[in-house]
C-alpha cells in the first residue's frame, strides 16, 4: 500500500468515526436513566421481593401513606388518619384515585389488598401485616378501618410499603405478568436482568413527575456504572464505595453525595461457636475494633460509630449508650478474664458486594482482632449462600456481616436481635421482653422509650460487633436533582429537573 | 480425440463426502454428551442446597412456612426422585419452570439466545478477520517487521486479560471520545465494543494456528509444483497455501465456540447487555435452578452441535480424517 493510499484510508476511517459520533443519540430531556440491581418481581404480593423491586412498585402503585425524603410519613391516597383506640386505625381516602384501566381505587380495594396479605391461603406467608392486622373493613368508599391484634403506633409508616393492586390481580383473574398501575408511572417493558422502561401514567391522581420516561438499567459491574456516568449515559447510581466514586468527584457534570441512612451495620456474633457464648468475649470483640479508623478510611456520609441497634437517625436511638471504645488492652483483659488469653480461631463470613467496601472492612476487622489474639479467617460468599447459612445457627460462622433498619420503623429494625429473627442466634430473653413491650406500646413516646431500653440492653449483651450507620452514597448527573433519602428507596417521581 | 468402442464411460457416482455411519456415530456421541451435561448440572445445583431461602424471608419465616415452600418446590423429596421427574418431564418436552419468572426456563433462555448469538457471531467475525489477516501476513510476509509485527501484536493482546481490554476500549471510545455507547444493546453501535472485546479474545489463537499452518504449507510439494508450473506467486499463496492452511483453523473454531460463549457471558456482564450471561449470572445469584440448568444445557448443546458440524466439515475438507 502506498503512503497516499494509506493516508486516504486513515482519513476515511476518521471520517467514519466522526459520523459515528455524530449519530450518537443523547437522552431526551424527558428521560431519566437509573442504574439498578436486578429485579425479582413486579408483583407486590410475591413472597420475597428484593429491595430493588420496591423502587418499581413505588413508581407503579399507590400506597395509603408515603414517606417524604426527610423521613416524615405523608399522605398517599389517604389524606388523613387517626387511631380512635389502641387497636384501631382509620384512614380517610381521596375520591379521585383510579387504576390505569379506569377501575376505582377506593377503601374496598385497599381492604382487599390488606386481606390478601394476611391470608395464608393466598400464598402470602411472610407478611408483617399478617402478624398485626386482625381485620379490615370499608364502611364507605372513602373510609378504611383496620383492627389490630395488638397496638401498632407505627402502623401509618408500616403501610408505606403496602403497594395497592387492582381487584382482578388480587383474585388472580388478571393476565399473568400484566400491571394495572395507579401510581405516577405505567410499565412499558420489564426485564429483571436488563432494562425496565416506565412512562408517565396520565391516570395518576398526583402531580405529574418531571420525567415522563424512566429507564432502570441493570448493571452488575461497578466499572460499567462509572463509565456510564462519565459518558453521560446514566443520571443516577448509588452504593458506590469511596474508592469507586473517587474519579466521579472530579467530573464537574456529576454530583457525588452521601448521607447517614437508617441502616446500621454490624457483625452478628454466633454464641453457638465457642467461646462466643461468653458475654465478656463478645464485649472484647467490640472493644477490639477501631470503628472510627474504618469510617475515616472507607466510609462517607459523616457517620459515627454506634454501640446499639438503632443509629441516631431513629427517635428510638439511645443517646446515653455510647459506642464501644477502641481499647485493645481492655479487650485482652476481658478475653483473659473469660479464660481466652491465648486467643482462638474465628470465621467471619460476608456477602460479596452487599456493603460498601465490605471486603476491605472485613480485612481490617481480621487484622484488628488479630492484634488481641483472635485469629480470623474470612469467607466471602454469594448473597444467597450467605443468606441461607446465616439463618442456620449450626452453620453460621462466628461472625457474619449484616445490616438492619432500611424502612425506618422501630418495630422492623429492633427485630434484628429478637429471638424470632432467624439470623439472630444470640437469644436474649430480656431483649425479647422489651421487643414484645414495644409491639404493645400504645403511644409513640412509649415506644421510643422502650426502644431506648432495648438498645441499652443490646449494647450490654453484645449480640454483635456494632459498627456505624451505613452511609447512603449516590451520584447524579447535571440533568437531574434528587433529594437523598435515609431509607433504601429510589423513586423516579422524586427526581426533578434542575431549575 | 476418438473414443474406443470397447471402453464405456463409467456411470457417474454421487460421492457422499462422509459416510452415514460416521455421521451417525458422531451424532450419538453428541446426544450422550448432552445427556451427560444435563445430569452433571442437575446434580451439581441440587447438591448446592435447597433454593427455598430465595423464596421466603429467611429472617422472619417460621419453620412451617419454610416447610410449606419446600413442599411446593418439591424439595421435600430425595434427589433421585427429583432427577426422575426432571428426566420424565424433559422426555415429555417439558422443561422445568423458572422459580423467579414462572415460565418455562428453556423459553426464557431461547428468548435471550439471539442477543448472545449476535454477540458471539459478531465477535467471531472480528476474531476471524483480525486473526486470519494477522496469521496470513505473519506467515507469508517478507522481512522481520511483517513476519514478527502481527505476531507480537497478537501476543500482546493475548497477554492482556479480556476484562482489561474491555475497560480500556470502554473508557477510550465511550468515555473519552464518546463515539460508542458503554452499555446496552439498543442499536448497532452498542455492538461494536462488545464484538471487539470478544473478537480480540479469540484472534490470537486463530492467528497463531493459521500462521503455523501456512508456514508448513509453504514448504509442501504441491506449492513447489504450482510455482514450477508458473502460477503467479500471489495466486499460489492465496489459493494453494491460504485455503489449505484453513483446515486446522476450522478444527480450532469448534473449540473456540466454548470460548466465544464464555466470552459473550463476560462481555454481557461488562456492557450491561441482557443475554444468556446476565440471565445465568442472575439465576445463580437467586438460586433459580431451572434457569441455570437451561443455560448450561443450551450452551452445551450449541458447543456439541458446533463441534459435530466441525468434525463433519473437517472430514469433508480433509479426506484423511474420514473413518471408513
Amino acid at each position: 500500500m502506498t503512503l497516499p493510499k494509506f493516508g486516504r484510508l486513515v482519513t476515511s476511517l476518521a471520517a467514519g468515526f466522526v459520523l459515528l459520533a455524530a449519530a450518537t443519540p443523547f437522552a431526551t430531556a424527558q428521560e431519566l436513566r437509573i442504574a439498578s440491581n436486578t429485579f425479582a418481581t413486579l408483583d407486590p404480593l410475591a413472597r420475597n421481593p428484593i429491595s430493588s423491586d420496591y423502587n418499581l412498585h413505588a413508581a407503579l402503585y399507590s400506597t395509603l401513606t408515603s414517606v417524604a425524603p426527610d423521613g416524615e410519613v405523608v399522605a398517599g391516597i389517604a389524606t388523613s388518619w387517626e387511631t380512635p383506640s389502641a387497636l384501631e386505625w382509620v384512614f380517610h381516602l381521596r375520591d379521585d384515585v383510579k387504576f390505569a384501566d379506569g377501575q376505582p381505587l377506593d377503601a374496598s380495594v385497599v381492604a382487599a389488598n390488606i386481606l390478601a396479605r394476611i391470608d395464608p391461603q393466598k400464598g402470602n406467608l411472610i407478611s408483617t401485616l399478617g402478624k398485626i392486622v386482625a381485620d379490615v373493613t370499608a364502611p364507605d368508599p372513602l373510609t378504611l378501618r383496620v383492627a389490630l391484634k395488638n397496638p401498632s403506633v407505627e402502623f401509618p409508616r408500616l403501610v408505606t410499603g403496602l403497594y395497592l393492586t387492582a381487584p382482578d390481580h388480587l383474585d388472580g383473574s388478571a393476565p399473568a405478568g400484566t400491571v394495572n398501575p395507579s401510581g405516577p408511572y405505567k410499565l412499558v417493558s420489564f426485564d429483571p436482568d436488563g432494562e425496565t422502561v416506565l412512562e408517565y401514567n396520565p391516570a395518576h391522581y398526583g402531580p405529574k413527575p418531571d420525567f415522563e420516561k424512566v429507564r432502570f438499567i441493570v448493571l452488575p459491574q461497578v466499572t460499567t456504572i462509572i463509565a456510564g456516568l462519565l459518558a453521560d449515559e446514566l443520571d443516577f447510581a448509588e452504593k458506590l464505595s469511596r474508592q469507586d466514586s473517587g474519579q466521579l468527584r472530579r467530573d464537574e457534570t456529576l454530583t457525588v453525595g452521601a448521607l447517614s441512612s437508617y441502616r446500621t451495620l454490624f457483625y452478628r456474633i454466633n454464641p453457638n461457636v465457642e467461646p462466643l457464648g461468653d458475654q465478656r468475649v463478645r464485649q472484647a470483640l467490640n472493644h477490639a475494633i477501631d470503628k472510627q479508623a474504618i469510617i475515616d478510611n472507607f466510609v462517607d456520609g459523616g457517620v459515627v460509630p454506634v454501640g446499639q441497634v438503632l443509629n441516631p437517625s431513629f427517635a428510638g436511638h439511645n443517646p446515653d449508650v455510647p459506642a464501644y471504645g477502641y481499647d485493645p488492652e481492655k479487650a485482652r483483659a476481658l478475653l483473659a478474664e473469660a479464660g481466652q488469653a491465648g486467643g482462638f480461631d474465628l470465621e467471619l463470613e460476608f456477602a460479596q458486594g452487599q456493603n460498601q467496601a465490605g471486603d476491605l472492612i472485613a480485612q481490617v476487622l481480621a487484622q484488628q482482632l488479630g492484634e488481641v489474639g483472635i485469629r480470623v479467617s474470612l469467607t466471602p460468599e454469594p448473597f444467597q449462600v450467605w443468606s441461607e447459612r446465616t439463618a442456620d445457627p449450626a452453620k453460621a460462622a462466628g461472625l457474619s456481616e449484616n445490616s438492619f433498619g432500611g424502612d425506618g420503623t422501630l418495630q422492623a429494625s429492633l427485630v434484628a436481635f429478637a429471638s424470632l429473627n432467624n439470623r439472630n442466634h444470640a437469644d436474649d430473653p430480656e431483649f425479647d421482653k422489651l421487643y414484645d413491650a414495644l409491639l404493645a406500646a400504645e403511644t409513640f413516646d412509649a415506644a421510643v422509650e422502650i426502644a431506648r431500653q432495648a438498645n441499652a440492653r443490646a449494647h450490654d449483651f453484645a449480640p454483635a460487633i456494632f459498627m456505624y450507620a451505613q452511609p447512603r452514597t449516590y451520584v447524579t448527573s447535571d440533568r437531574v436533582e434528587w433529594t437523598p433519602r435515609k431509607d433504601d428507596r429510589v423513586r423516579p417521581q422524586d427526581f426533578r429537573k434542575p431549575q | 480425440m476418438t473414443s474406443r468402442p470397447d471402453l464405456q464411460p463409467l456411470p457417474r457416482r454421487i460421492r457422499i463426502p462422509v459416510s452415514a455411519g460416521y455421521v451417525w456415530r458422531r451424532f450419538m456421541v453428541s446426544v450422550f454428551g448432552i445427556w451427560g451435561v444435563l445430569t452433571v448440572i442437575f446434580i451439581a445445583v441440587n447438591l448446592n442446597g435447597s433454593p427455598v431461602t430465595a423464596f421466603v424471608d429467611p429472617e422472619l419465616a417460621t419453620a412451617e412456612e419454610i416447610a410449606a415452600v419446600t413442599r411446593e418446590l418439591g424439595y421435600d423429596r430425595p434427589i433421585w426422585v427429583r432427577y426422575g421427574i426432571f428426566l420424565r418431564d424433559l422426555l415429555g418436552g417439558d422443561f422445568p419452570k423458572s422459580y423467579r419468572y414462572g415460565e418455562s426456563s428453556l423459553t426464557l433462555v431461547l428468548d435471550r439466545l439471539p442477543v448472545t448469538a449476535l454477540l458471539a457471531v459478531s465477535g467471531l467475525a472480528v476474531g476471524l478477520i483480525v486473526g486470519l489477516v494477522a496469521g496470513y501476513v505473519s506467515g507469508t510476509g517478507r522481512g522481520v517487521l511483517a513476519r514478527q509485527g502481527p505476531l507480537l501484536a497478537m501476543n500482546t493482546i493475548r497477554a492482556i486479560p479480556d476484562v482489561v481490554i474491555g475497560i480500556l476500549l470502554m473508557f477510550a471510545f465511550g468515555v473519552a471520545l464518546r463515539w460508542l455507547p458503554v452499555m446496552g444493546l439498543n442499536s448497532w453501535r452498542g455492538l461494536v465494543l462488545p464484538a471487539l472485546v470478544l473478537g480480540l479474545s479469540i484472534a490470537p489463537s486463530l492467528a497463531r494456528t493459521y500462521r503455523a499452518s501456512i508456514i508448513s504449507n509453504l514448504d509442501s510439494d504441491h506449492v513447489r509444483t504450482a510455482l514450477a508450473k508458473g502460477i503467479a506467486p500471489i495466486r499460489v499463496r492465496l489459493r494453494h497455501v491460504g485455503m489449505n492452511a484453513l483446515v486446522p483453523v476450522v478444527s480450532l473454531f469448534g473449540l473456540q465456540t466454548a470460548n466465544l460463549l464464555g466470552g459473550a457471558i463476560l462481555v454481557e456482564n461488562m456492557f450491561g447487555i441482557p443475554g444468556l450471561g446476565q440471565l445465568g449470572a442472575s439465576a445463580l445469584n437467586n438460586r433459580d435452578y431451572p434457569v441455570i440448568i437451561a443455560v448450561v444445557f443450551l450452551s452445551a448443546a450449541i458447543f456439541i452441535a458446533v463441534n459435530f458440524i466441525v468434525d463433519v466439515a473437517a472430514a469433508i475438507l480433509d479426506p484423511r480424517i474420514r473413518i471408513e
